[in-house]
């Protein structure tokens, strides 16, 4: 098996994910640090270069609201879900719930006729 | 200045005027609260080599800076199929044709006359160069003029069409109008054509040209015709559509290459002027006309082929005719990929 091709196809599957992770770890407020380690502690790692880009995505769609303060002697921005973001996270949850029972019924079927 | 602060301001260099505020100041609480969190670790500050290390981590600054931008594409995914085509034509049915006739036209020097002297072998490779590399520039910046344009969103939308078979009868009508009146102009250019005092005849190499021009327009009515009476396309239809237009692209493409070579197709007399200024009116005269007819036909081939791809994929043959097909057709699915 190549496995730089599993990597790059194991990074496309977990970066469909990503948005619906940064939603739902942000029903707290963090900033960007402590969500990057938060994310990364449950086992979905995300390199800076790619959060950050997101949340300002998110933040212009009106998903995230942020602001910026002094944490710690340093200024932090800290970002939390928007009324309008809890609900768009409700919807994908949902829609993520109903894309992981068909595929595991996909996954069920083909893996009994492939056996 | 330390390494950290060198390696923001080489981010910040890349940024957006006002973007870079903002942007540098979040990755920099994101890089000290990592330099924080491994120093809390190791129980000591980072060496520079260490520093160096994490720096490295994050990747080259004009990289990191790129991830913050909205992705661009001098040539978006849209249009590149059409640009590909574009290319793909302009080499088929101008470099190759142009080719061809510098060949015959060195040949006819060398064993009949001298029609085009001053033409060699070396003068040829030079202008099929030169050529190539102007067509590609000026289709390339058009394309990504295009790109930033509305005419983006038409191109993606070109393959959408809701019933692939039907023949506009507009599009038959001003096409058989325009096959009659060159086949007209074709058959009064081999007698001579008399504007004021200007005489407008096929030049040295002019004559089988304008005859083949004449047999494809003929032939381009006749199918004009047809399509009015039946307004459907059919396969073989189709496909003779686009042979007739594809050979009408060659001639063009081969009179273009000929008036640019130096042996016109077509000559202008005009007894009064100056030899020279009626020279230069002729060379560009020619160029443009037929560069016109060359673009104008290649649009057409275009549209032939996706068409044929349509009725290909839609799995249509020459049988019967059957009810269009009720679906709208997506772009994607029906692009000319």
């Amino acid at each position: 098996m190549n496995p730089e091709l599993f990597e790059n196809l194991k990074l496309e599957l977990r970066r469909g994910c990503l948005v619906l992770a940064v939603l739902a770890q942000l029903r707290t407020e963090q900033y960007g640090y402590s969500l990057r380690k938060a994310l990364e502690d449950r086992g979905m790692e995300i390199d800076e270069g790619t959060l950050y880009p997101l949340l300002r995505r998110l933040e212009s769609q009106g998903l995230l609201l942020s602001e910026w303060r002094e944490h710690e002697k340093r200024k932090k921005r800290f970002y939390r879900l928007s009324p309008d973001g809890a609900e768009m996270l409700d919807q994908l949850l949902a829609e993520w719930t109903s894309i992981g029972v068909s595929l595991t019924g996909i996954i069920t079927e083909t893996s009994h006729e492939y056996a | 200045m330390n390494m950290l602060d060198r390696y923001l301001r080489a981010v910040e260099f890349w940024l957006p005027r006002d973007q870079r505020e903002d942007v540098i100041a979040e990755l920099s609480d994101d890089l000290r609260s990592q330099i924080d969190d491994r120093e809390g670790k190791l129980g000591r500050p980072l060496t520079e080599a260490e520093l160096g290390t994490l720096l490295a981590g994050r990747g080259n600054p004009a990289a990191m800076a790129a991830r913050y931008l909205p992705q661009r594409h001098l040539i978006g995914p849209e249009a590149y199929p059409v640009y590909r085509f574009v290319l793909k034509m302009l080499g088929l049915f101008y470099l190759v044709p142009a080719a061809l006739v510098g060949i015959v036209l060195m040949v006819v020097n060398a064993t009949v006359r001298p029609v085009v002297p001053d033409l060699t072998p070396w003068g040829l490779i030079e202008y099929l160069w030169l050529w190539g590399i102007h067509a590609f520039t000026i289709v390339t910046i058009g394309f990504a003029l295009m790109q930033r344009s509305s005419v983006r969103e038409r191109l993606g939308r070109l393959g959408e069409r809701r019933d692939p078979l039907h023949a506009s009868r507009f599009e038959s009508a001003t096409d058989l109008v325009l096959s009659v009146v060159m086949t007209g102009l074709g058959l009064r250019l081999l007698s001579g054509i008399a504007l004021g005092e200007a005489r407008i005849a096929p030049g040295v190499v002019g004559a089988p040209f304008v005859w083949a021009v004449i047999a494809l327009y003929a032939l381009n009515a006749a199918l004009a015709m047809g399509r009015l009476a039946r307004p459907r396309w059919t396969p073989s239809g189709t496909r003779l559509q686009l042979a007739t237009t594809g050979a009408l692209l060659l001639v063009f493409a081969g009179m273009l290459a000929a008036s640019l070579l130096g042996a016109d197709a077509v000559s202008i007399a005009i007894p009064s002027a100056e030899a020279e200024k009626v020279a230069r009116l002729q060379r560009w005269a020619n160029a443009s006309a037929w560069l016109t007819m060359v673009v104008g036909v290649l649009i057409a081939v275009f549209h032939g082929t996706v068409r044929l791809r349509w009725l290909r994929d839609d799995g249509v043959t020459d049988g019967p005719v059957a009810s269009p097909p009720a679906r709208t057709m997506a772009a994607g699915t029906r692009g000319p990929a």
